[in-house]
């Protein structure tokens, strides 16, 4: 099913990845969005990319690393990947991981 | 001997003493009054002398504060337990209470620190943060604690190994200032886990062969095949678990990982220099706070760079070891065997010192 993607073509997924806290694990979620590609575009859209966000102060804290890709694997054009720390991890980049961890597979 | 907390009425009065006899408790209190603002509790010492003269010493006490962020992520919270204030019916702030009076105790009683910052700063810590939070941290100021999901982990106050580790970021930033990421970020997460585990260890008076050597054992629930968060004895050992995988810890610096994720896997490479300092203490013997412990606290406070890597640690450890108890001390070759041992070759030019 094409689907018009977000700068170009077809389908693709949403992977996001926690790491660090005092555990040390690190988990990950993924979706591959289908007929509500529309809707996870607008969230994804909606995030700051460009942002430079960093917190030199915690320590333990969980660092969310978020990216776009094509479902063949290449990265999305435009690149969208990003390194937030949990405190900033406000507004629409909570609004995009909450949706992922709860509509994503578990990796 | 009587152990108490003594209100600051009681510490006016006792600084204004002046029997002879009472001179040093005076002293003691009147430097505790001045220290600072709001007033803070102490410790306070009885005992009789050779003269059989009552004898009493003020000395600092911790300044503990704990707040309920009631499932928010908003900090502190509301204010639930002060310094010298009964339990309360909720034992995540119990927990994080005496968590924090045990890791002051090590610190003080043994390194003769006087809290995180060496002048008395006041511990203050919040629990029930977020929902289903699975961590605790140090935002630079206060240690916050989640309660866990109740499927993996539970609430994070519940070993004293963590708390100790929080309040222990804390103590880094004051001294090394160990830049967050990559080797120096392990070495500042390893030093969390030494003292962390120090706590316990001095709190239940084991020995390197008694103690366990875990970071948050019982933190997990019982659906999780793992007794911790991490092994210093063997890291890579503490979990081995369907959901979570296995405890993905180096033992040595040849399995070292290299990692974008986790400012450069800053909670797995500890395990290397968690192992050094268990050889280290195992082959000293007895209690591992008295010397390795030592060793490794003059080493946080010898003048390290940010960016000290392994090497630049194990050298700064065998100088630490050779000032207090001479170059050709066991200890000094108990720390070098150490390094030995997880393959981390001590920085040549400082460890010939
Ligand atoms: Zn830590």
């Amino acid at each position: 099913m094409a689907q018009p993607a977000e700068g170009d073509e077809r389908s693709f997924r949403i992977l996001v990845v926690r790491s660090g806290g005092v555990a040390g694990i690190t988990r990950r979620w993924q979706v591959e969005p289908g007929d509500d590609a529309e809707e996870w575009r607008e969230l994804v859209r909606a995030c700051p990319w460009d942002a430079e966000d960093s917190d030199t102060e915690s320590r333990d804290r969980f660092v969310w690393r978020i990216e776009v890709s094509r479902s063949d694997g290449q990265p999305a054009d435009p690149v969208r990947s990003a390194s937030v720390p949990d405190a900033q991890l406000l507004g629409p980049w909570r609004t995009l991981v909450d949706r992922v961890q709860q509509c994503g597979s578990h990796g | 001997m009587t152990q108490g907390i003594v209100p600051p009425y009681l510490l006016t009065r006792i600084s204004q003493m002046e029997a002879p006899e009472f001179h040093d408790a005076a002293g003691a209190a009147h430097r505790t009054l001045l220290h600072d603002q709001p007033r803070r509790s102490a410790r306070l010492t009885f005992r009789l002398d050779a003269a059989d003269h009552l004898v009493a010493e003020v000395d600092s006490g911790p300044n503990r504060t704990i707040s309920d962020a009631a499932h928010s992520e908003t900090l502190p919270g509301r204010t639930v337990r002060t310094e010298g204030g009964s339990p309360v019916q909720d034992v995540a702030v119990d927990e994080a209470y005496d968590g924090l009076g045990a890791t002051f105790a090590l610190y003080h009683e043994i390194y003769g620190r006087d809290s995180i910052d060496g002048k008395g700063l006041p511990l203050d810590g919040t629990v029930h943060y977020g929902t289903l939070y699975d961590n605790a941290f140090w935002n630079g100021e206060r240690m916050v604690f989640g309660d866990g999901d109740g499927q993996i982990f539970g609430r994070f106050t519940s070993s004293v190994t963590v708390i100790g580790h929080e309040l222990t970021h804390g103590v880094t930033q004051y001294t090394a200032g160990l830049a967050y990421r990559d080797q120096s970020g392990a070495l500042n997460e390893s030093v969390s886990d030494v003292f962390g585990s120090l706590v316990e260890q001095y709190a239940k008076q084991q020995t390197a062969a008694t103690a366990s050597w875990l970071i948050g054992e019982g933190l997990f629930t019982p659906q999780v095949k793992g007794v911790a968060l991490r092994s210093m004895k063997a890291p890579g050992t503490a979990y081995d678990d369907p959901r979570l995988g296995k405890d993905p810890q180096p033992a040595d610096f040849a399995h070292y990982v290299h990692t974008t994720d986790d400012e450069g896997g800053v909670h797995l490479n500890s395990g290397i220099p968690n192992r050094a300092f268990y050889l280290v203490a195992h082959r000293i013997g007895g209690y591992a706070w008295e010397k390795a412990g030592q060793i490794w606290y003059d080493t946080l406070l010898s003048g390290l760079k940010p960016t000290t890597d392994f090497a630049g640690f194990a050298a700064a450890t065998i100088v630490a070891a050779a000032k207090r108890y001479g170059d050709s001390s066991a200890e000094v070759a108990a720390v070098r065997a150490g390094w030995t041992g997880v393959g981390v070759t001590a920085d040549g030019a400082a460890s010939r010192g």
